[in-house]
């Protein structure tokens, strides 16, 4: 180590660098002036990439859910080998809340008895899948496999020979680790539009059980609309991005105005069983 | 005294708090000169909203400046006044423009003429003269517009509520698409940066190399039932619309 002179006394040299210091911010030079520019332009690659990592595997996974009567959104969380060269069924979990309003319930009294009848007619359920890049979509009929009302959930199913991004489903080590002030991303179709994110932090975590079905709701700051239902929220994990929730309601006022940053979303946690016990009846 | 090696390890720690704590401040004096400062309140007869200074050239006059100020159509179009009694003829009554000093909380205003107004771009460039030394938004490059994606994050700066100084909000890019206004296909970006009436005008920005860039002005926000905003949902046209205005108008502009 270099010795430094004994007149400078440590109280000087620090005086110096305060100085300089202070030249430095006066000048307001940014941090990274010193950085190379090799090292600015790697910096700025790495954000670039991540940007193409979140768009992948949490927007293009989101689609848009459409009934007869209303509008929401779906995750595409599984695809599935048909047995067809290059035809896959992919696997869409919602709302059931959104998939239950393709059902009509026209009433009629009955000719000979005078009794009111009412007739269910399932008038069907389709999606959107957007094609991002080219600012395109595509429209699906799909099937409803599964529903709980309960639970609020609803699994759809299609088939085809596009490729189609599949969310990744957070593993148990992920939902446990899951606390309030934790960033996540909401992504849904807000006001039916093209699936949008939107940033936030967990605010809640709240658990319950109801008619003997464990279910949590994660509380979350990030902004959602009108159909943002059946949606994803993700978080960040080892630099990729996983399914924690599907996004269900927000709250609102009593004068009936809805306030986009108290949202609600059902966890994957209380989603899997659903999804397991699905599986395994298709099976 | 302490011996020299224990004396340059502390020098060394307090001159890492000491840079980390000027490149700290430094990073928000930036995002203060470069986007809170460049900021402006518009108000004509009947509207008013934000803008944001573009341009600064010298005057004849000596200390005068010449400032550009980039705003929303629908904005300045408020200080047309038509009088009940003769309802055929239209009165400009002007614009004003309202600057800031936020360190010594004050604000002054001049009297602005509107250079450029394209209704269906909804864009309109206002000048104003002063002695101050005000900031200048930088414009984002093309290279930096066509880099813009979902994911990004920015900055929307402008007078929420319309009364108040103007301030940030920071969100994400959620959308870019383009709509057919007029007969020219604009780049718009939505984003989570929340706005709410008063923010039309302002600026919207992204960080570049340290640097903040004006990328678009916010221009309208969703509505998610009648009356009652979604601020999260907010709307700027890109300023590559700006752009063509500007290279369209460039003799008239200060």
């Amino acid at each position: 180590m270099v010795s430094l002179p004994s007149r400078i006394t440590p109280i000087c040299l620090v005086l110096m660098l305060f100085v300089g210091v202070i030249f430095l911010a006066a000048e307001n030079k940014p941090a990274i002036s010193s950085v190379p520019e090799k090292q600015c332009n790697l910096h700025e690659i790495q954000k670039v990439d991540q940007i193409a990592i979140k768009q992948r595997e949490m927007r293009d996974p989101i689609v848009r859910v459409e009934t007869r009567q209303a509008l929401g959104s779906g995750t595409i969380y599984e695809k599935l080998d048909t047995g067809t060269k290059n035809l896959f069924e992919y696997r869409v979990l919602t709302n059931q809340h959104v998939t239950q309003t393709r059902m009509m319930f026209p009433s009629d009294a009955d000719f000979l008895t005078g009794k009111l009848i009412i007739l269910p007619i399932d008038t069907g359920c389709s999606i959107d899948v957007f094609d991002h890049k080219n600012q395109k979509q595509k429209r699906y009929v799909v099937k409803v496999v599964a529903e709980n009302p309960y639970l609020d959930l609803a699994i759809l199913s299609f088939e085809t020979d596009d490729p189609i991004t599949v969310a990744l489903l957070a593993t148990d080590e992920i939902l446990e680790s899951i606390r309030v002030f934790d960033n996540v991303f909401a992504l849904g179709c807000q006001l039916g539009m093209r699936p949008t994110p939107t940033f936030g932090i967990i605010s809640d975590i709240i658990s319950g059980v109801t008619r003997q079905v464990k279910w949590m709701l994660y509380g979350t700051t990030s902004q959602i609309a009108s159909g943002s239902s059946g949606g994803g929220l993700f978080v960040e994990y080892d630099g990729h991005y996983y399914l924690i929730g599907i996004i269900l309601r927000a709250a609102v006022t009593r004068d009936h105005h809805i306030m986009p940053h108290l949202a609600n979303a059902i966890s994957l946690s209380t989603a899997k069983n659903f999804l397991e016990e699905n599986r395994v009846s298709k099976e | 005294m302490l011996p020299m090696p224990k004396t340059n390890f502390l020098v060394s720690i307090l001159l890492l708090c000491l840079v980390s704590v000027a490149s700290y401040a430094s990073d928000g004096e930036t995002k203060c000169r470069e986007m809170l400062y460049t900021s402006v309140f518009v108000s004509a007869e009947t509207t008013n909203g934000s803008g944001t200074i573009i341009g600064k050239t010298a005057t004849e006059m000596n200390g005068v400046f010449r400032y550009s100020v980039l705003t929303n159509e629908h904005i300045t179009k408020g200080r047309w006044v038509i009088y009940p009694k003769s309802p055929n003829k239209k009165v400009d009554k002007g614009c004003i423009v309202w600057t800031f000093d936020h360190t010594a909380n004050s604000y002054e205003s001049y009297p602005a003429s509107v250079i450029v107004e394209n209704r269906e771009v909804d864009i309109s460039l206002l000048a104003f003269s002063s002695s101050e030394v005000l900031s200048v938004a930088k414009f984002a490059t093309q290279k930096m517009l066509d880099k813009i994606g979902v994911f990004d994050e920015v900055f929307a700066i402008g007078c929420n509520l319309k009364d108040d100084f103007p301030g940030p909000t920071v969100g994400i890019i959620s959308l870019i698409h383009t709509e057919l206004m007029g007969e020219v296909d604009v780049i718009i970006y939505a984003n989570t940066a929340q706005i709410v009436p008063g923010a039309s005008g302002g600026g919207l920005f992204k960080e570049y190399g340290n640097h903040y860039y004006l990328i678009g002005i916010p221009f309208r926000v969703g509505l998610i039932e009648e009356g009652h905003v979604a601020p999260h949902l907010a709307e700027a046209i890109s300023t590559s619309a700006v752009k063509n205005l500007i290279h369209e108008n460039a003799e008239i502009l200060p």
